[in-house]
C-alpha cells in the first residue's frame, strides 16, 4: 500500500483527490434528492423547488453566485499556501519523463490511446465529445426536472449521462493517474512502479482472429463490414422498437436527431466494447484501414 | 417558493461574515508566510548583526581601555587645555578683528574672481563657436574675431592670476592666525584616530538593513545569493561556530585565490544558489535539482572543471589522491576517462606468460588475486575454477600446448649460490618498489609486483632472462635493466627463488598435460568478455578495442565516438549524468538514489547491480571510495569560461607545439631507458617525486660529487630514500660486461647540458669587505640561526634537513646562494623558512657551506653508518 499512498499524497494529484470526493458526494446527494422527489411525485404531493414562475438574478441568484465565489476563491489560496506548486526538474529533451502523462483532466483522453489509434482517440473522439455537448439542447426535447431533482421522469437522460460522464470521464481520469505506471503498463495500488517492468501482451486485430489478414482486401472489407453493421444495427434495431411501443416520442423528437442520438450513443458504446476487446480477446484493431484504424 | 428563498437569504449575511473574516485571516497569512516564513535570511542577517556589533563593541572596549591604561586621557587633557588657551588668544579682540579683516578681503577677492571666471567662459565658448565657423566657412572676418577673443582671454587669464596670487597670501596670513588651534585640534583627533574609526564601524553596522546580497557572474550565467545567510564568510573575525556564521574553512587556500566576488559560491559547491527560501532550498537538498551542495572534501571534485593538473595542486588533495587510485588501478584500461588517455595498461604483458608462470598458479591467481597477495591490484573477476582454467589455457596455448608447473624444492637450491644472491638482492635495493612479506616498497607509486611467494610463480629461467633485460619480455616496463654479471645473476634468481617461496602452494601439473582446444576457446572467449586486453597486452588482441566490434557494441552506452573503443562506461562526463539515466539495475542493496551513492557503490560491489555485469570487484576500502568518486564526479558537462581554464602541463606543452616524449635527449635518452632514472628522479614534468628533483641538477651539483655519487651512491639525506647501484663503473669490480665508464661521462654531460638554469649563477658575486674572514661570518650566522636545529654537520645536529658535512663537495656556491635566498623557490614543498638573508649574508653563509667538505675517509665513513 505504500506506493499507492505516495501517489495519493503527490501535490500534483490533490486535485484528482478531491474531485473523486466530490464526484462521489454529488452523485449521492442527486440520487438521494431524487428518490425523495419521486416519492413525492408518486404520492401526488409537491416537490420543493419546482415552480412554472421566474425567480429575480439579483440578489437570490447574484448572491449565491458571489458566496460560492468567496469559498472557492478561500480554497484556493489556502490551498496555494499549504501546497507549493509541484515543479520538477529542468526540461531535457533527451530525457523524457516516464510515464509521460497529459494533464490529469485529459487523462481519459490518453487511457483511450490504448485502445483507438491516436487519430480517433486524439481527434475524432473529444470533437465528437463536444459537437454531442453543444447538441443536448436540441436533442434533449424532455422539459421535466427543471429545478429539482429526478430520476424516473428522466431516467435514459441520467443513466447515459451517468455512464458516460462517471464511466468513461472520471474513471478513466482515476485510472491514468493512479493505476497507469512507467511505460503506461497497469500496476495495482500495492504494486511499486517498477521501470525496468516487462510484460508481453500479444495484441492481434480482430479479423486475424478467425484467419483473414487485417491488412488484405478481405480484412478492409469484413473489419469496415463489422463496423458498419454495428452502426446500422444500432440505430435500425431501436427505431423498429419504438415504431412499434411509441410511435408519438418518435415523432416528436424527428428524423435527423433521432441518428444523431443514435451515433453518439453508440460511439460512446464503442469505447467499453473496444476495451473489452482489447482487455480480454487482445483484439488491437476491428478495422483497419491505411488512414485510420478502429 | 418566495419562502424558500427569504429563508435562504436569513443566513447569507452571517454566511458572508464568516467567509469574509476567513479571507481576512488568509491575508494575514499571506503576508506572514511572504514576509517572515520564506525569508528566513532576515533572522540570520540580524543575528549575524548583533555577533558583529558585539564583536566590534569588544575590541572597541579593549582599544579604549587601553587607551585609558596607556595614561592617555591626561594627555588629551593637557591637549584640551593648551585648546583653550589658544582659543582665548584668538578670540580676543585684537586677534578677532585682524582675522576678520582678513576674511573680508578674501571674500572680495572670491567675489571677483567668480566675476572672472564667468566672463572667461563666456569668452572661450564665444570663442569655440567662432572657430567652428571659421573651419566651416573659412572667412577672414571670423579669423579676426578669433584673434580678438584669444586676446581677450588672455587677458582674463593674467588677471585670474594675479587675483589668485593675492587670495593665496591673504590665505597665509589667515592661516598664521589660525595655525596653533588647527595643530592642536589635530592632535587630538590623530590621538583619537584608532577609537574613532572602530565607533564608526560600529555606527556602520548598526545601520545595516536585511537585504539579499547576489553574486552575479555573467559568463558562467550564476547569481549566488548564499552571502545573503552566510554573511560572515569572508570575513576577517571567527565570530561564531554556528552555521551560517562561519568562515569560510582553509580561506588563505579557496578564497584568496577564487575570490567570491569573482567566482560566487556554486560553481564550486553546487547547490541552488539562487533559493532563498529554506536552507534545504538552497543547499539544492531538494527534489528534481541535479546538483546538490558538495561539502567538505568532496567540494574539491570542482577543482577538476577548471585544473588541468591535479596532483599537487594545494587544497585538492582529496581528488589528488583519488587520481592516484585511479591511475594505481587502472580505470582508464576499461573507462574513457578524459586526461588519462595516454597512460600505458597497468598490467605486464601476457603474450609469454606460458613461460614465465606456473599453471596452477594462474588459475589461483585468476580466481582471486587477494589469496595470492593481499594488496593485489588485479581484481577479482568471479571466475568459476573451470572459467580461470580456460583463460590460463588460453594465454599458455600462446607459447606451448600443455599446462604446466615448476615446483623447486629444497634439494634443487644451490644455497651457497643463494647466499650470494642475498648479498645482490640488498645491495641493488629491489626493496625500494618490491614488496617482500610487508617490508620495503617505499616507492609507492611504481607498483612493482610483491614477490613474497615469486618462488613459487614463476620459473628460474624466465626469472634469469627478466633480470637480465627486462625490456625484451616487456618493452614499456618500469623495470631497469641492472647490469650484472650472468654469476650475479644466477646467484640473485637463486636467492629469489629459495628465499620467496609459498608453503601453501599445490601444483597440479608437475607433470604436463596438454590442453584442450575447446577450453582455449572458451578462454578467449571471456578474455574478450571481460576485456583483460585493457590492462594486459595480448598476443593478437592489441587492436582488440577497434576489431571486435561485438564488444563495442556490448561494451559502450554512448554510440560513436573516441568512447565506443573501450569496454566499460564512458566516464568523461559521468558528474553530468542524470540520477535518472544511472542504472540502479536490481539492486539488493538499499542506498539512496542519487549519483554520489550511486558511483560509491558500483566502486564497491560493482556486481551488486546483476549479477552478469563485466565490471570486476576491486576490494577497495571505504577510505578508497571517496576520493575515486569524487574525481570521477568532477567530470562534467559544466563548460567554464576561458578565464577560468589552467590547462595542464601537458597540454600546454602540446599547445606550444613541445614534443612530449623528448625531454630527454642523445645518449642520456638510451641510458635512461636502460637503468630508469625517472622512476625514482623528476625532471620537469616526467617522472616520480620519489627522489630528488633534478630538473636543475646541472646547476645545483658538483661535476665530481656526482660523479663519484654515481659510482657509489651515499646517503645525503638520513631517511630510507637510497639510491640503488647501477653498477656503472668498473672499479666497482661488479662491472657488466658491456659497459664503458663514458656512461657516467654521459650523465655528467647531460647534467651539464639540458638541467641548467640562468636562474643560478656560476660563480659568487664578489663582495668588497676587505679583511674580514668571510668564512667565519659565515660560520657566525649558521650558529646564530639554529640551522644546528635541522642540519647535521660531522655527528652534531637535527635530523630534518639534509647531512651538510659534505656539502661544500656537493653543491654548487651558486646554487647555495640563490636557494638561502628562498628555499621555496626551486621545490615549494621545501619546509625551510625563508630567513629573508641580505645579499652579503648569503655570501658568507655560501662560503661557509662551501667550506664544508670531507676527504674520502670520511665518505667512506659515512657510508658505513647509513648501513646501520
Amino acid at each position: 500500500m505504500g506506493p499507492f499512498i505516495e501517489i495519493i499524497s503527490k501535490p500534483d494529484n490533490i486535485a484528482i483527490v478531491v474531485m473523486i470526493l466530490m464526484v462521489l458526494f454529488f452523485t449521492f446527494w442527486a440520487f438521494q434528492q431524487a428518490i425523495k422527489n419521486d416519492a413525492l411525485r408518486r404520492r401526488g404531493e409537491p416537490i420543493e423547488g419546482e415552480f412554472d414562475g421566474k425567480v429575480d438574478t439579483w440578489k437570490p441568484l447574484v448572491r449565491i453566485e458571489f458566496i460560492i465565489a468567496l469559498i472557492v476563491f478561500i480554497g484556493l489560496t489556502f490551498w496555494s499556501l499549504v501546497v507549493d506548486a509541484p515543479l520538477e526538474e529542468l526540461a531535457n529533451p533527451t530525457l523524457t519523463p516516464n510515464p509521460a502523462k497529459a494533464p490529469w483532466y485529459f487523462l481519459g483522453l490518453q487511457e483511450m490511446l490504448v485502445y483507438f489509434d491516436p487519430w480517433i482517440a486524439g481527434v475524432v473522439l473529444p470533437t465528437l465529445i463536444i459537437i454531442g455537448l453543444i447538441a443536448i439542447p436540441y436533442i434533449d426535447i424532455n422539459p421535466k426536472g427543471n429545478g429539482y431533482y429526478t430520476f424516473s421522469e428522466r431516467k435514459w437522460a441520467i443513466l447515459i449521462f451517468c455512464f458516460g460522464f462517471l464511466f468513461l470521464w472520471i474513471l478513466l481520469i482515476v485510472i491514468g493517474v493512479f493505476f497507469r505506471g512507467p511505460g503506461w503498463l497497469w500496476f495495482w495500488p500495492w504494486e511499486a512502479w517498477d521501470h525496468h517492468r516487462v510484460i508481453y501482451e500479444g495484441t492481434t486485430d480482430l479479423t486475424n482472429l478467425v484467419g483473414i489478414e487485417s491488412r488484405s482486401g478481405w480484412g478492409f472489407f469484413i473489419g469496415g463490414g463489422v463496423v458498419t453493421i454495428y452502426y446500422a444495427l444500432g440505430m435500425i434495431l431501436p427505431y423498429l422498437y419504438w415504431k412499434k411501443k411509441k410511435p408519438e416520442f418518435l415523432k416528436s423528437l424527428g428524423m435527423v436527431p433521432y441518428i444523431t442520438v443514435s451515433f453518439l450513443f453508440w460511439t460512446m458504446l464503442a469505447l467499453p466494447i473496444k476495451m473489452f476487446l482489447r482487455l480480454v480477446l487482445m483484439v488491437k484493431y476491428v478495422w483497419v484501414t491505411p488512414w485510420f484504424n478502429i | 417558493m418566495q419562502n424558500n428563498m427569504k429563508e435562504r437569504s436569513s443566513y447569507t449575511p452571517y454566511l458572508f461574515a464568516f467567509l469574509s473574516l476567513l479571507l481576512l485571516g488568509l491575508a494575514f497569512w499571506v503576508i506572514w508566510k511572504d514576509e517572515i516564513q520564506l525569508r528566513p535570511w532576515k533572522e540570520y542577517q540580524k543575528e549575524y548583526k548583533e555577533l558583529k556589533g558585539a564583536a566590534l563593541q569588544a575590541e572597541y572596549d579593549k582599544a579604549k581601555k587601553e587607551f585609558d591604561s596607556n595614561g592617555n586621557s591626561r594627555k588629551l587633557e593637557t591637549l584640551q587645555a593648551r585648546l583653550n588657551e589658544a582659543n582665548n588668544i584668538f578670540q580676543s579682540k585684537e586677534v578677532q578683528e585682524k582675522y576678520t579683516g582678513l576674511v573680508e578681503q578674501v571674500g572680495i577677492i572670491e567675489k571677483s574672481l567668480a566675476q572672472n571666471q564667468k566672463k572667461l567662459q563666456e569668452t572661450r565658448g564665444k570663442y569655440l563657436e567662432t572657430e567652428y565657423l571659421y573651419i566651416r566657412d573659412q572667412k577672414e572676418q571670423d579669423k579676426r574675431t578669433m584673434q580678438q577673443l584669444e586676446g581677450e582671454i588672455e587677458g582674463l587669464t593674467e588677471n585670474r592670476n594675479v587675483l589668485l596670487e593675492r587670495k593665496e597670501a591673504l590665505q597665509g596670513n589667515i592661516d598664521e592666525i589660525t595655525g596653533e588651534v588647527e595643530t592642536i585640534k589635530a592632535e587630538i583627533q590623530s590621538l583619537h584616530k584608532g577609537l574613532d574609526e572602530k565607533l564608526a564601524a560600529i555606527e556602520s553596522n548598526d545601520r545595516i538593513s536585511p537585504q539579499i546580497k547576489q553574486i552575479h557572474i555573467r559568463d558562467v550565467g550564476k547569481a549566488d545569493r548564499c552571502i545573503t545567510c552566510h554573511a560572515g564568510i569572508e570575513s576577517r573575525y571567527k565570530l561564531s561556530d554556528q552555521q551560517p556564521f562561519t568562515r569560510h574553512p582553509a580561506s588563505f587556500v579557496f578564497l584568496e585565490n577564487h575570490p567570491v566576488s569573482e567566482y560566487g559560491c556554486t560553481l564550486c559547491h553546487h547547490g541552488q544558489g539562487r533559493a532563498t527560501t529554506s536552507p534545504d532550498k538552497a543547499h539544492g537538498w531538494v527534489d528534481h535539482w541535479r546538483e546538490p551542495m558538495l561539502q567538505g572534501s568532496m567540494t574539491q571534485s570542482s577543482c577538476i572543471s577548471c585544473h588541468g593538473d591535479i596532483e599537487g595542486l594545494r587544497g585538492a588533495e582529496f581528488i589528488s589522491e583519488g587520481s592516484k587510485l585511479i591511475k594505481r588501478y587502472g580505470c582508464y584500461g576499461c573507462h574513457m576517462i578524459p586526461g588519462y588517455e595516454k597512460l600505458r595498461e597497468i598490467g605486464p604483458v601476457l603474450a609469454e606468460v606460458g613461460t614465465k608462470i606456473n599453471y596452477s598458479w594462474a588459475v589461483d591467481w585468476l580466481q582471486d588475486p587477494k589469496t595470492y597477495y593481499e594488496a593485489a591490484r588485479m581484481p577479482k573477476f568471479y571466475l568459476s575454477k573451470e572459467e580461470a582454467e580456460s583463460v590460463a589455457d588460453y594465454l599458455f596455448s600462446m607459447t606451448g600446448t600443455s599446462r604446466h608447473d615448476t615446483l623447486y624444492t629444497d634439494d634443487d637450491i644451490d644455497w651457497d649460490l643463494a647466499e650470494k644472491g642475498k648479498a645482490v638482492w640488498r645491495q641493488s635495493r629491489c626493496n625500494i618498489c618490491h614488496t617482500t612479506n610487508g617490508k620495503g616498497g617505499n616507492h609507492t607509486e611504481i607498483h612493482a609486483p610483491d614477490l613474497s611467494k615469486v618462488g613459487s610463480k614463476v620459473s628460474k629461467e624466465w626469472l634469469f632472462n627478466w633480470i637480465r633485460d627486462p625490456k625484451k619480455y616487456f618493452p614499456e616496463t618500469k623495470m631497469p635493466r641492472y647490469r650484472f654479471s650472468d654469476q650475479e645473476l644466477a646467484a640473485l634468481v637463486e636467492y629469489i627463488v629459495s628465499e620467496f617461496q609459498d608453503w601453501d602452494f599445490e601444483p597440479e601439473y608437475e607433470e604436463p598435460v596438454p590442453i584442450k582446444a575447446e577450453s582455449i576457446e572458451k578462454g578467449k572467449a571471456l578474455v574478450q568478455k571481460f576485456g583483460c586486453f585493457g590492462c594486459h597486452k595480448l598476443k593478437g588482441m592489441e587492436e582488440m578495442q577497434d576489431i571486435a566490434p561485438q564488444l563495442r557494441r556490448a561494451g559502450a552506452t554512448v554510440a560513436g565516438g573516441e568512447s565506443s573503443e573501450k569496454i566499460g562506461a564512458e566516464l568523461s562526463s559521468i558528474g553530468s549524468k542524470p540520477v535518472e539515466l544511472l542504472d540502479f539495475g536490481k539492486m539488493k542493496a538499499d542506498i539512496p538514489h542519487d549519483r554520489l551513492s550511486y558511483v560509491k557503490q558500483k566502486l564497491r560491489a560493482p556486481r551488486s547491480f546483476r549479477d552478469d555485469l563485466r565490471m570486476p570487484d576491486y576490494r577497495l576500502s571505504e577510505e578508497e571510495l571517496g576520493p575515486i568518486s569524487s574525481v570521477l564526479l568532477g567530470f562534467t558537462d559544466a563548460s567554464r569560461p576561458a578565464r577560468f581554464i589552467i590547462p595542464s602541463y601537458a597540454e600546454i606543452e602540446e599547445l606550444e607545439g613541445e614534443d612530449d616524449s623528448h625531454i630527454l635527449s642523445g645518449d642520456f635518452e638510451k641510458l635512461e631507458k636502460d637503468i630508469k632514472c625517472l622512476n625514482c628522479h623528476k625532471i620537469g614534468n616526467h617522472g616520480y617525486n620519489y627522489a630528488p628533483d633534478l630538473a636543475i641538477a646541472g646547476s645545483k651539483l658538483q661535476e665530481g660529487w656526482v660523479r663519484k655519487f654515481l659510482r657509489q651512491p651515499d646517503i645525503i639525506r638520513p631517511m630510507l630514500k637510497q639510491m640503488p647501484r647501477f653498477n656503472l663503473d668498473k672499479q666497482d669490480g661488479m662491472m657488466q660486461v658491456n659497459l664503458e665508464a663514458s656512461e657516467i661521462e654521459t650523465v655528467i654531460n647531460f647534467f651539464r647540458s639540458d638541467l641548467v638554469t640562468d636562474d643560478i649563477p656560476v660563480v659568487l658575486p664578489g663582495l668588497d669587505d676587505g679583511a674580514v674572514d668571510q668564512v667565519l661570518e659565515g660560520k657566525r650566522l649558521y650558529d646564530a640561526k639554529g640551522c644546528v636545529a635541522c642540519h647535521q654537520i660531522g655527528n652534531a645536529g637535527g635530523s630534518v634537513g639534509p647531512n651538510l658535512s659534505d656539502v661544500g663537495n656537493r653543491l654548487t656556491a651558486g646554487f647555495m646562494f640563490k636557494y638561502l635566498e628562498d628555499p621555496q623557490r626551486y621545490s615549494p614543498q621545501n619546509v625551510e623558512p625563508k630567513y629573508g638573508f641580505t645579499e652579503r649574508e648569503r655570501i658568507y653563509l655560501t662560503r661557509y657551506l662551501m667550506s664544508l667538505k670531507q676527504d674520502q675517509g670520511d665518505a667512506e665513513n659515512s657510508e658505513t653508518r647509513s648501513d646501520q
